[in-house]
């Protein structure tokens, strides 16, 4: 059952085996499949519930109401900035549905070099196809592709590039193009739709609008969580305590090692907050001759991993390319240029075309925490990621005159326009600077880092806090590296992973 | 440009935080000045509508910024700063004094930066282009941040309008025009008496 937190009235305390933070991809997992092992759990979400009738399709409306409060979280000098949605169902709920598993590579990688042989691709495979079954992963069809997918498939054909039809988790798309503002036809395999009413239905209570304010402990073990209601039928702020046995921390990497600093847990590794990967993506417009309407239809029907390297020794390097697009407001703000330009370019609106750039980021950025206030990101990119992203800016115009671009627009504040295939010496010249251009990240990653070596890690192989027994961590906060891909399927596969070890160690847990 | 590019950045990505200003020395420079400026509003022209949030000043330089950096007719600047005024009426509080110190430094840093002796408002249409141009290619980090802000609000406070659309071939929003169902049922939330009485019966 999912709590109307409009009745609150009074502070509350409920009991529970398991007490979950957070109703992303990881929490709603983990509630769902201890829910079904017959635990009783109490999921906290920070963002309202927010049903489909709700998500009506206007930016100024949609923005405020399901994306985090303070917005994004914007890195100390605003060279990037962490956007994250904030509602029951967290991040699944607004995202673009694309369900990539993780690379075999990433896996060996981890299995290797952070002592976790229990993470490589074969481990993982039940925990990952269980998942896709779940959300109904299935491949995009070449019919499917909007304008401006097929824009970006043209283009690789044409220069010989490797690339997919990716999988997604939608079922049924009418193609409205709404998927950033949450699918008001319920056509995603999000958690709202998906997770979350198996939780409820095996009996979780889900309790919105909650700021999880500390994670309780008692001999070092964790023994509960503090919280405070955001909204109640009085207006005031009541405390909700919830005592369980076992803590699941899944908030996300920005607020998950927030939460764990707040709450004053140890951290011996000194490793929380750190290790911080964003996957920064940056963004390249092009000007099509024809009227393409890529607002329109499923946004991103293609990937091209031509220049994603991977292998198992190394972290591997490089970046996906895959089409994006935006609706006025956002994309107003994120086009290039001033003035009479700017708002020329917004009238050539239905001709544009987008390519995203996804970074495979080896650069290593950190949470600094303050008792007041959200964490500050401290994040640079070094020199080898601006090396790709420079390379990816060349790339991503390249594809977009292959495909018949007139003209590629850069992601700087003012419009640099590139007229002609080849002319791309402006980038180098640009270079990457702070702000400028901009880049965002949809998938923060890496601040409570697993591994074997409780030295170098927060987390183990299952999840479980070094430092803390009965603490587990059930979020992208987990990964060592980047994943180098869209990290969904990888957080909703480790945290099976992590609920199936609780489950398989009931009687330590829980002592039944 | 994905949709959520901006979906913080329309209403909070510059705004919100309180490092935006807080980058650097630039930053701290430019705080610093902020914080030293007047804040009154004697020599600002009435409004003709009434304002929830925003000051007569602070109008002034949100509707003169939005309408010089997206290049719109000055007769769009009340109905954008309008709507500005009711979306920043509705943020949280820290993210309403951040936007206020913002546009006190707009309005003020001509003097700072440029050595004008007007502030933002009372310089001519092409001085205000050449000054707020002046944010957006600066070298100093956490100008630009200003300028990034100053962007978003004015994309949201005009492109957000049904009155934009047109003119840039945007469709709008399939709902009340398209009909297209759902068959799945949200869940009914319950009030606190029934979560309660759930964790009881365990």
């Amino acid at each position: 059952m999912i709590l109307d937190t409009a009745t609150v009235d009074s502070d509350v305390t409920l009991t529970s085996d398991v007490c979950v933070i957070g109703s992303g991809a990881g929490g709603a997992v983990v509630a769902r499949e201890l829910a079904e092992a017959g635990r009783s759990v109490v999921v906290i979400e920070d963002g309202p519930y927010v049903r489909s009738a709700e998500f009506v399709q206007r930016e100024d409306v949609m923005y405020p109401r399901i994306y985090r409060e303070g917005g994004t979280t914007a890195s100390a000098e605003y060279t990037v900035l962490v956007s994250q949605g904030r509602l029951v169902g967290g991040s699944t709920v607004p995202s673009f549905c694309l369900s990539i598993r993780p690379p075999h590579a990433i896996l060996a990688y981890w299995a290797r070099n952070f002592a976790l042989p229990g993470v490589g691709y074969e481990a993982i495979y039940p925990h990952l196809r269980k998942v896709e079954k779940q959300i109904g992963v299935r491949r995009i069809t070449a019919e499917q592709m909007n304008a401006n997918s097929a824009k970006l498939l043209l283009g690789a054909e044409q220069l010989g590039y490797r690339g997919y039809l990716p999988f997604h988790n939608r079922n049924g798309c009418v193609d409205s193009g709404y998927c950033a503002l949450g699918c008001t036809y319920d056509r995603k395999g999000d958690m709202l739709t998906t997770y979350i009413p198996a939780a409820s239905r095996a009996g979780a209570v889900i309790v919105p609008d909650c700021e999880a304010r500390q994670i309780v402990t008692h001999g070092g073990r964790a023994v509960g969580v503090d919280g405070l209601f955001n909204r109640s039928r009085t207006g005031a702020r009541y405390a909700l305590k919830v005592r369980a046995k076992v803590v699941v921390l899944a908030a996300g990497a920005i607020n998950s090692p927030r939460l764990w600093q707040a709450s004053r847990l140890p951290d011996p590794a000194d490793a929380v907050g750190r290790n911080l990967r964003l996957q920064p993506n940056v963004v390249v417009s092009a000007l099509y001759p024809e009227v393409i309407t890529a607002w329109r239809g499923i946004p991103q029907g293609y990937v091209v991993d031509e220049f994603l390297r991977l292998d198992e020794h190394s972290a591997g390097h490089g970046y996906l390319l895959i089409p994006t697009f935006a609706f006025p407001v956002a994309a107003a703000s994120v086009l290039p240029g001033y003035g009479e330009q700017h708002r020329q370019l917004m009238e050539l609106y239905p001709r544009l075309g987008a390519i995203g750039i996804s970074l495979h980021d080896h650069s290593r950025g950190r949470l600094e925490f303050s008792d007041d206030a959200p964490p500050t990101v401290a994040y640079r990119l070094g020199t080898m990621d601006q090396e790709q992203l420079l390379d990816a800016m060349v790339q991503a115009s390249e594809l977009s005159f292959a495909a018949g671009a007139e003209n590629v627009f850069l992601p700087y504040n003012d419009i640099v326009t590139i007229s002609r295939r080849g002319a791309y010496q402006s980038i180098r010249e640009r270079g990457i600077r702070a702000n400028d251009p901009l880049f965002i990240s949809y998938q923060p990653q890496g601040t409570m880092r697993m591994g074997g070596n409780p030295r170098q890690s927060v987390v183990d192989a299952a999840g479980e806090a070094h430092a803390i027994r009965n603490l587990f961590v059930a979020d992208a906060s987990i990964f060592p590296t980047s994943v180098a891909v869209p990290p969904q399927l990888a957080v909703m596969t480790f945290a099976t992973r992590t609920a199936e070890h609780i489950v398989a160690n009931a009687a330590g847990y829980f002592g039944t | 440009m994905r949709d959520r590019a901006t979906a913080l950045g329309a209403l909070q990505f510059d705004l919100t935080r309180r490092e935006m200003l807080r980058t650097g020395f630039g930053g701290v420079l430019l705080l610093s000045f902020g914080a030293l400026l007047p804040s009154g509003c004697a020599r600002y022209s009435p409004i003709g509508r009434p304002l929830k949030f925003l000051s007569r000043k602070e109008f002034a330089v949100v509707t003169r910024a939005a309408v010089r950096i997206l290049g719109l007719p000055d007769e769009r600047g009340d109905e954008i700063g309008g709507f500005i005024d009711a979306l920043l009426a509705d943020l949280p509080p820290t993210t309403q004094n951040q936007a206020r110190l913002m546009l006190r430094v707009v309005e003020h840093g001509t003097h700072l930066f440029d050595l004008k002796p007007r502030r933002f408002t009372r310089l001519s249409p092409a001085d205000q282009d050449a000054y707020l141009r002046g944010w957006m290619e600066s070298s100093l980090g956490a100008r630009r941040i200003v300028f990034r802000a100053l962007k978003t609000l004015a994309a949201l406070g005009y492109y957000a309008q049904p009155s934009a659309w047109e003119p840039i071939g945007y469709d709008g929003p399939w709902l009340g025009r398209i009909e297209i169902g759902s068959s799945f049922t949200h869940e009914e939330p319950v009030p606190l008496a029934a979560v309660r009485a759930r964790v009881r019966n365990r």
